[in-house]
């Protein structure tokens, strides 16, 4: 599979050159440049709003970050955002059934946080990394394994669009306690 | 409003968001709180044990491990218990859902509290997939009662609402969901938010509507709002009406986010198919897991 470059100002590149049409290389590989954050992907959503098509929220999410300071948009929570993909595999009681997620999280030395009571202006700047492949079946005991993987340019799209789609409301509402 | 307020709690950190509103709604309506932890599923049968809700354990039902039990939910909502005497902890052994609407008709409960789901990791996790909890669902689908969902933090929850959004598609359904936001906003003093959202996705043989379509969709939509809805607030004035086109639950949250709502009321479901066999609806299942307010999820008047 080829690979695609995602450098920090959120431009992509194959086999060292830009690539203009963003929808034929949304089932390729991606491989992320050193220093890239949340926010090298809005650039690439500006740059290629082709994609925003993919999720109804991320126009939505492009407007919110666009309102948010240009530089320091950290929190001390978290050392990085990582993406990472979840496959679930449930059998008794009921039909047995498997289900993959693409998820983003919040990591730190204590594990994966949920993103969603965080805002945006917190975010954006953190470090971005893409992660493993969480296998987890589940029955009378959990059982988890941890195996390396890629991800594709769709995946890696909608699986932070789908973390932005939880983004949003009001901050009163959204104060963690 | 509410005399008797139902909290199903697993009394895990998933529950807290819910804890606090519950006992900020007992308290603003000096109403009875029953706070309700179901122990765990019978293992078989008549068996005395059970699979601990917690710790995924399995443990004895006897007066020790109730006990126990009591005492950490004693400890768990310690605070809130200071704060508010009218309140009575109750157990009960067996599969929550159906344990929690029997003890809501048993005590003929004004409302039902919960959270959407229990833990991140869980197979019917809300947050992994899109889905609220079976409990959550089954609860929801046939409470006599409306069921206010909490799956975010809420900071000003029922004591300060000032901003109540309620959605309708005209349903005969979302018409006693309307019943319930017009008291609440009356009583609390809350600005009332009528809103439609005009489902641009649904498409007849493949014909998607045409901009005269949808401005005619647009109208229509306010006529009935002014005859269902409008007529009956009376002299209640503090309300506004908006109708937007696209995909309904997109476009309930941007609305709700815009207008910065402290609760959302919805209808269970909106198929004209009965409550007991209603599934939760798709549209109100997205807005309860992305909301960042409770959602009050209607199936009867």
């Amino acid at each position: 599979m080829e690979e695609l470059t995602l450098a920090h100002d959120g431009t992509l590149r194959l086999n060292n050159a830009a690539i203009t049409d963003v929808i034929s290389c949304l089932s390729n590989k991606v491989v992320l440049e050193d220093g890239v954050t949340l926010r090298s992907f809005f650039s690439l959503f500006s740059a290629y709003p082709d994609v925003l098509r993919l999720n109804l929220f991320l126009q939505g999410a492009c407007s919110d970050a666009a309102a948010c300071k240009d530089s320091g948009c950290t929190t001390e929570e978290f050392t990085h955002l990582e993406l990472y993909r979840q496959l679930e595999m449930t059998g008794a009681p009921g039909t047995p059934e498997m289900n993959i997620h693409t998820l983003v999280r919040g990591i730190n030395n204590t594990g994966r946080h949920e993103l969603r009571f965080f805002r945006l202006e917190s975010l954006l700047d953190m470090p971005f990394s893409l992660g493993q492949m969480r296998h987890v079946l589940f029955g009378d005991r959990t059982s988890e394994l941890y195996c390396n993987t890629t991800f594709s340019l769709f995946e890696v799209i909608e699986g932070i669009a789908w973390e932005l789609s939880f983004q949003g409301g009001s901050p009163t509402c959204s104060l963690r306690r | 409003m509410f005399k008797k307020i139902l909290f199903a709690t697993s009394a895990s950190p998933a529950c807290d968001n819910a804890a606090k509103v519950s006992f900020d709604l007992a308290q603003k309506n000096d109403a009875k709180l029953y706070t309700l932890h179901v122990l765990g599923v019978p293992s078989r049968g008549f068996s005395t044990t059970v699979t601990d809700l917690r710790s995924g354990e399995e443990e004895t039902v006897d007066a020790d491990y109730r006990d126990w039990v009591m005492e950490e939910l004693t400890t768990t909502y310690a605070a809130q218990l200071a704060d508010y005497e009218k309140t009575a902890l109750e157990l009960a052994v067996g599969v929550p859902a159906t344990e929690i609407l029997r003890f809501a008709r048993k005590e003929g409960v004004d409302l039902i509290v919960m959270g959407a789901n229990t833990r991140d990791d869980d197979p019917e996790s809300a947050r992994s997939r899109s889905i609220v909890g079976r409990t959550m669902e089954k609860v929801a689908r046939l409470a006599k009662c409306p069921v206010l969902i909490v799956n975010r933090p809420c900071t000003t929850c029922w004591k300060l609402f000032s901003n109540i959004v309620y959605c309708t598609d005209f349903s005969p359904a979302a018409d006693n969901a309307f019943e319930f936001a017009r008291t609440t906003a009356e009583e609390i003093g809350a600005k009332l938010n009528i809103f439609h959202a005009f489902d641009m996705t649904s498409s007849k043989m493949g014909l998607f509507p045409s901009q005269s379509d949808i401005e005619r969709q647009l109208e229509s939509a306010q006529k009935k709002i002014d005859e269902r809805y409008v007529s009956k607030l009376k002299d209640y004035d503090n309300y506004d009406v908006e109708i937007w086109e696209g995909t309904p639950y997109v476009e309930i949250l941007k609305f709700a986010r815009e207008k910065q709502a402290d609760l959302i009321i919805m209808a269970h479901h909106t198929a004209e198919v009965p409550a007991e066999d209603a599934e939760l609806g798709s549209t109100i299942e997205q807005v309860v897991v992305r909301s960042a307010c409770p959602v009050a999820s209607v199936s009867r008047a």
